[in-house]
């Protein structure tokens, strides 16, 4: 943690007078504090995801602390924060993509529909494809625009085709079109690829590879759509595409967006959560509340560019 | 003093030393200093003649030195010395290195070609019905080619010599060891790549792989001789030669396939694990893929050392030195089915043959079966250009099926 924030806490303790009880945090604010400003906070719309007492550790490195919220459907959530401060790491935390690592150990509980995700018994392919995920970096495979978009459906086998199916005659060619068609119009892209499906991705600028990361990712037929900083290694232009684009998005998905572009989470979110170093998370409410009037002295430090 | 003056300047300090040990050099050569009949041995040496320099070597590597050092010079020169003459001088000496490589390679080829072209091209003949009869897919004709170099065996009624049942053993070794490594090699770098955790038992793994691959070709023929051929029916065979030769090639296998995976990038894991797409699945129809360039390139280069291997073939594989063309090995041909477990048999790989590398070695070194075949120098140059071909068409299928799998990639 910096000297500067350090004083800050200082200087926010004191104009609080002292704090009250013994559960006082490393950070100057009690739980309490933290909680109640917007745990009492209810949302429009149904809760799709709801955390409890998330905690996250890499080895000894206690990366998530007691993070609670719920993120209401069909809507963009913002995270943001200062770098290190784990608002990646909660994102992984909603797909278990940090089963992936080895040393990360998590607990707590995150409820998808009603339903506990960390628990024995859970399908991860299921998971996946109702929760899915766009990188910082455009990932798309080494392989043509259209097996691209189809490769989740064909893994996990709604669209069969290859050399078997066709000798069988169940090649689904034709399905396989549609779903690619209805992905990549679904991702804004469809007009940019219509005639070279058959083009290795690889030859997309990044933009255009990002939107293709998205439809690939609509194409399993998600509920929720989990960004890491979609837009952090685009030009402005390409961002404001991905921007619209998640726009146009939440009106059938929720979408979960970490970003670092306090102005991006600002124009796009309908909720914003604020996670500060040490990974807390200090205030999570109304985009515009956030903005304007937030109740914590850190967040509108952070907010008006004073740390992080 | 002009030595600490001078010699610290780049415009006399290099163009002037070179151009006084040129001139030397050549001062030494035209006065007949060192002539025809010139030698020297110098004298730290024990025994005077046990080092002796004689002009047929000095001449051209002096006189190879000399143009090197004038030409870097002359480079220099003419770069106007400073950084930029510098770099023209290195630019020369890399230039020329690359040049020099190539010139061997070509020069060693064509030596082979000129020495060998007369005996392989012997008697071909082109014509419709001139070449030995072929079935494929059950239709019998005959080759409108005779190519009696590679289409004979050795034998006394055969009027040109051949080499064909060598060749035969050459490929079929090469296929089978390719057939046993590519599969166990590639599903090894799998599993230490993708499941294995990266820690001690990798690094022993890796350490065991690189010792197994600098192994010296002859101890693998001896556990072959010893190990293998015992359970093979005790005499020498072709199936213990292609499986001595796949270990060999086994180590490579690994050691390349397993770097090329860990050089796919993790997001492509990470995309594909997002979509909920197992890991198996993801190894298949992602890693594998864009790893399959380099698993070609690492199998290119062992079976470029495995096709001339002559060491494990001598022990595990060759019998006679020369094979009638009517005992030319037939795999395909050779598969029968019984009625007891295994229920495959193959006879044809369960007997010795021959193979181009071991051929040549018998012939030159040997000195075997020499009186059989008429000009056995010219049958042994012909010998060395086919082995260089079959090498070499290797070679080009690897190429063209790396090029395939890189295209699949990046088209």
């Amino acid at each position: 943690m910096s000297e500067t924030t350090q004083t800050a806490d200082e200087a926010q303790q004191t104009r609080d007078g002292p704090a009250t009880s013994a559960s006082v945090t490393t950070t100057g604010e009690t739980d309490e504090q933290i909680r109640e400003s917007w745990t009492d906070y209810q949302f429009d719309g149904r809760a799709q995801i709801v955390t409890e007492d998330l905690n996250v550790y890499y080895g000894d490195d206690h990366a998530l602390k007691n993070i609670s919220m719920e993120i209401p459907e069909k809507s963009v959530t913002a995270l943001i924060g200062p770098s290190g401060c784990g608002k990646s790491t909660f994102l992984r935390c909603l797909n278990r993509m940090n089963d992936r690592i080895s040393a990360a150990r998590i607990e707590g509980s995150v409820e998808v529909d009603g339903r506990e995700i960390y628990q024995d018994g859970v399908n991860l392919v299921e998971l996946r494809k109702r929760v899915g995920m766009v990188f910082q970096q455009p990932n798309p495979f080494p392989k043509s625009i259209r097996d691209n978009v189809s490769y989740g459906p064909r893994k996990h086998g709604d669209i069969r085709k290859g050399l078997l199916d066709r000798l069988l005659g169940r090649d689904e060619s034709e399905k396989e079109r549609e779903l690619v068609e209805h992905a990549l119009r679904q991702a804004a892209i469809w007009d940019e690829v219509e005639d070279r499906l058959d083009d290795n991705a690889l030859g997309l600028s990044g933009g255009q590879q990002q939107r293709l990361c998205i439809a690939r990712a609509l194409a399993t037929d998600p509920d929720v759509l989990l960004m890491d900083e979609p837009a952090s290694a685009l030009d402005p232009i390409a961002t404001s595409k991905i921007e619209d684009l998640i726009h146009d998005l939440s009106e059938d998905y929720t979408v979960v967006i970490v970003t670092h572009n306090m102005q991006q989470a600002a124009r796009i979110s309908d909720q914003t959560a604020v996670f500060l170093t040490g990974g807390e998370l200090v205030e999570y409410d109304r985009t515009d509340k956030i903005f304007e009037n937030p109740e914590s002295e850190r967040v509108e430090d952070y907010i008006s560019g004073k740390f992080g | 003093m002009f030595a600490t003056t001078a010699l610290t300047r780049e415009d006399i300090g290099s163009t002037v030393p070179a151009g006084l040990f040129a001139a030397f050099v050549g001062a030494a050569f035209l006065t007949g200093l060192v002539g025809p009949s010139w030698s020297w041995s110098p004298a730290i040496f024990p025994s005077s003649n046990a080092v002796t320099f004689f002009p047929a070597l000095t001449v051209p590597v002096a006189v190879g030195l000399c143009s090197l050092l004038v030409g870097w010079s002359a480079a220099k020169a003419y770069g106007g010395f400073g950084a930029r003459g510098r770099h023209l001088g290195a630019h020369l000496l890399i230039y020329l290195n690359a040049t020099a490589i190539i010139a061997v390679l070509f020069g060693l080829v064509a030596f082979v070609v000129s020495k060998g072209l007369a005996g392989a091209t012997r008697g071909i003949t082109v014509g419709a019905g001139v070449g030995p009869e072929v079935t494929l897919v059950g239709v019998t004709f005959s080759l409108p080619v005779n190519w009696p170099f590679v289409m004979n065996g050795v034998a006394l009624m055969v009027e040109v010599d051949g080499v064909l049942p060598a060749i035969a053993g050459t490929v079929w070794l090469v296929v089978g060891a390719v057939l046993l490594a590519v599969p166990l090699g590639v599903g090894a770098a799998i599993y230490l790549s993708e499941y294995a955790a990266q820690g001690r038992f990798t690094a022993v793994v890796e350490i065991v792989t690189n010792g197994l691959w600098s192994t010296p070709s002859i101890v693998f023929g001896l556990f072959g001789a010893a190990f293998l051929i015992p359970r093979f029916g005790g005499t020498k065979s072709l199936l213990a030669g292609m499986l001595t030769l796949g270990f060999m090639l086994l180590p490579l296998v690994v050691i390349t396939s397993r770097e090329a995976m860990l050089a796919v990038p993790d997001e492509y894991r990470d995309a594909s694990a997002a979509l909920g797409v197992s890991k198996w699945q993801t190894i298949r129809s992602v890693v594998l893929p864009a790893a399959l360039p380099g698993v070609a390139t690492g199998v290119i280069l062992g079976v470029g050392r495995i096709a001339g291997e002559t060491a494990p073939i001598l022990l595990t594989m060759a019998g006679g030195t020369f094979v009638p063309g009517g005992q030319t090995v037939d795999v395909i041909g050779g598969f029968r089915f019984t009625a007891t477990p295994p229920f495959v048999a193959n006879e044809a790989l369960l007997q010795a043959t021959s193979a181009l590398p071991y051929q040549l070695y018998a012939l030159i070194t040997a000195g075997v079966g020499g009186q059989q075949i008429g000009d056995a120098q010219q049958f042994a140059w012909a010998t060395a250009l086919v082995l260089l071909v079959v090498v070499l068409s290797f070679y080009a299928v690897g190429i063209t099926t790396r090029y395939y799998f890189r295209r699949r990639l990046h088209r």
